[in-house]
């Protein structure tokens, strides 16, 4: 009898990696068995190194992609650290989709805010992309794209930001940071000032930030006083990670397990649970 | 359900048996009484409330391979380790054998399920032995359980008199095994004494399962800020026993090892009664202090579970009564919250 577990990756290659940041860098995978699970914008998986570990990144492709999966991963410990050291054709363990997703058909009709700090801007990536595809652009009205960085040199996906999504249609890309450097000439400041600067509307809008939590925490100040509700406000949680499947206990929030019930929530959703985040 | 006896002369012969296909049972080792394998003469204990170790590490081994990898000529192979256990479990009490239910809801059922859990549940027979003594620390009875149920258990033990028990046979493991040995058991009593035998050992007393637990749950849902558990807190060595004995704990990390291209993932036992066990990359850690933890401790097993599976993840085994070094534990918090108001004073 053949032997399986839930917990048990499958092999898979690193078939391309892309330099983002210093610290960020994207990951081109595909499973050895050829066979691409199916997912949803805001999906994450676990990506193993064997002997090092295993980590959570969130799947920042977006579903209209069918070659391969991308996953944008900052090096910040064991297992990032080791696949920043990686290179081609590394292989890796590879299990998932986790997790639920963004409200896809909620979010139909409406005009989509995007707010975005660092590395962020990955699991939202997957659903602008998912948004701007042909086969979707009408279903979803304006799109907003706001993103910030400590530098220039920190933001993620800049060839997105400055040549694909500004020429895509009804859609306007703002993009701060923290502090310039000698060629920087766009505008300089953190993310929720600029969010408010900006001003979009919260009519008929919904808007989906992700980000360190300090920025989430200022970000969700500006979104009230720009008028829109708990119900409007979409976001993604983060929380330590190991089985990604609901048993091993410790990314809860409540009862609800994050890793199965999240990472996406409304932040009426987010109110309703203890705040231990 | 069908009803045999056993002599107890012949239990050392069913323990002979039981041991060829692979038994765990209790024994006595170092002053304590411990589940352990049963392999040459290893002498099965009898006299005792429960072993400290619980029925658990059965089916939740404290430490499991759960695949072996080889990265040799930068190739990945990873192949899957057939989990290992034993046939039979002996000598389980009816709260260890409840508690596998509870385990139950987390890793074999809904969305995702564990597959090695699985088959250790479909394959390992549970025989309990019902409790003749009942502990100053059990508490089972609170939980609708009893020194004689059968909740979990293949089959269940009653001591009919001196010379021979009354056995249980539930389900499909259970008749299997009344079917693979039926010169060991005899027949069954008359009904009247089997409805005795077994009424007496579940309406036995519990004194300590008098606590009420009704509303405990509601209570619970409005005290996470409560400054309950700062207090109860304090005390706590983060030494993580409670979880570590308690029937009903799960929380695993995973963790790898390897030398050279090879390597294995292991499943082990983790605690969240341990700092680092929210302790993400980076420093941010959720639940930073003892306080944040204890309140998970008891809010998962007294509310968060039980919005979720409908009842409490604890079946009052006594074990961290028993055990944990500060008096931080089930019996004593559960007084300590219906024994607060609920918004905060005391
Ligand atoms: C839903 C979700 C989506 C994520 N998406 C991304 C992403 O797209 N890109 C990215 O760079 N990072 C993402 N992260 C964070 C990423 O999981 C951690 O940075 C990473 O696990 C750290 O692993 P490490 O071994 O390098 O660090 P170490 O500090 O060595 O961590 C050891 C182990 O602890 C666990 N762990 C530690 N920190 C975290 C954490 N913050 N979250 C979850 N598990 C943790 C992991 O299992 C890790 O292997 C996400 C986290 C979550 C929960
Ligand atoms: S056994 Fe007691 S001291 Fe040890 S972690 Fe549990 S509550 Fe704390
Ligand atoms: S919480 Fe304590 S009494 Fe309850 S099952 Fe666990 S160890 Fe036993
Ligand atoms: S990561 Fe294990 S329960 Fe969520």
């Amino acid at each position: 009898m053949a032997v399986s577990n839930v917990l048990i990756p499958k092999p898979a290659t690193i078939t391309e990696i892309v330099d983002q940041t210093p610290d960020v860098k994207l990951f081109r995978v595909v499973p050895d068995d050829g066979e691409i699970f199916d997912y949803r914008p805001g999906q994450c998986a676990m990506l193993s190194v064997l002997g090092r570990g295993e980590s959570m990144i969130s799947i920042t492709s977006s579903p209209v992609q069918k070659d391969c999966l991308e996953f944008a991963v900052k090096r910040v410990g064991t297992v990032t650290e080791a696949l920043h050291d990686a290179e081609e054709g590394f292989k890796i363990g590879l299990r998932g989709p986790y997790g639920n997703n963004f409200p896809v058909d909620f979010m139909k009709g409406k005009n989509l805010v995007f707010i975005g700090g660092g590395i962020g801007l990955a699991p939202l990536r997957s659903l602008i992309n998912y948004v701007l595809a042909p086969a979707n652009r009408s279903d979803y009205g304006q799109v907003d794209i706001i993103y910030g960085a400590r530098s220039p040199a920190d933001l993620c996906f800049k060839d997105e930001l400055k040549e694909v999504w500004p020429k895509a249609e009804e859609t306007r890309v703002h993009v701060t940071v923290d502090v310039g450097d000698d060629k920087w000439q766009g505008p300089v400041g953190f993310v929720p000032p600029f969010l408010e600067e900006v001003g979009p509307s919260p009519d008929n809008a919904v808007a989906i930030t992700c980000g360190p939590p300090i920025m989430i925490k200022f970000v969700l100040q500006s979104l009230d006083k720009l008028g829109f509700t708990d119900e409007q406000i979409i976001t993604t949680l983060e929380m330590k990670m190991q089985c990604g499947v609901g048993k091993c206990g410790r990314c809860n929030l409540g009862d609800k397990y994050v890793c199965v019930d999240g990472p996406v929530f409304s932040l009426a959703q987010l109110k309703e649970l203890p705040q231990e985040f | 359900m069908i009803y045999r006896t056993l002599k107890r002369e012949s239990m050392a012969v069913l323990v002979d048996r039981l041991k060829e296909g692979g038994l765990v049972a209790p024994v006595r080792e170092d002053g304590v009484v411990v589940f352990r394998p049963i392999q040459g003469d290893r002498e099965v204990a009898s006299d005792y409330i429960n072993p400290t170790n619980s029925v658990k590490d059965v089916f939740l081994p404290q430490t499991e391979s759960l695949f072996r990898f080889n990265t040799a000529e930068k190739g990945l192979e990873i192949e899957a380790t057939p989990p290992e256990g034993p046939k039979y479990v002996l000598g389980v009490r009816p709260c260890d054998a409840a508690a596998l239910e509870l385990l139950d809801h987390v890793f074999a059922e809904g969305q995702y399920t564990d597959s090695y859990y699985q088959r250790r549940r479909a394959e390992v027979t549970v025989i309990g032995v019902a409790c003749d003594q009942v502990g100053e620390s059990c508490f089972c009875t609170a939980f609708g359980l009893s020194p004689g149920h059968r909740r979990g258990a293949d089959v269940m033990m009653y001591r009919l008199d001196d010379e021979s028990y009354l056995v249980a046979f539930e389900g499909e493991r259970g008749h299997r095994l009344a079917e693979e040995y039926p010169d060991l058991f005899g027949e069954a009593p008359a009904e009247e004494t089997i409805e005795a035998v077994v009424t007496s050992y579940q309406s036995r007393e519990v004194p300590a399962g008098r606590v009420e637990l009704d509303g405990i749950t509601e209570k619970l849902d409005g005290m996470f800020e409560h400054p309950l558990w700062a207090k109860l807190a304090a005390r706590c060595l983060k030494c993580g026993i409670c979880t570590y004995l308690c029937p009903t704990c799960h929380c695993f990390c995973l963790d790898d090892e390897a030398l050279g291209y090879e390597g294995v993932r292991y499943r082990c036992w983790d605690s969240c009664m341990y700092p680092d066990y929210t302790l993400m990359a980076g420093g941010h850690n959720p639940r930073p202090e003892k306080a944040n933890r204890t309140r998970q401790r008891f809010m998962h097993k007294l509310n968060y579970f039980v919005h979720n599976h409908g009842e409490f993840q604890c079946v009052g085994c006594g074990r961290c009564v028993d055990k944990c070094p500060v008096g931080l534990h089930m019996l004593a918090v559960i007084y300590d919250i219906k024994g607060v108001d609920s918004d905060g004073g005391q």
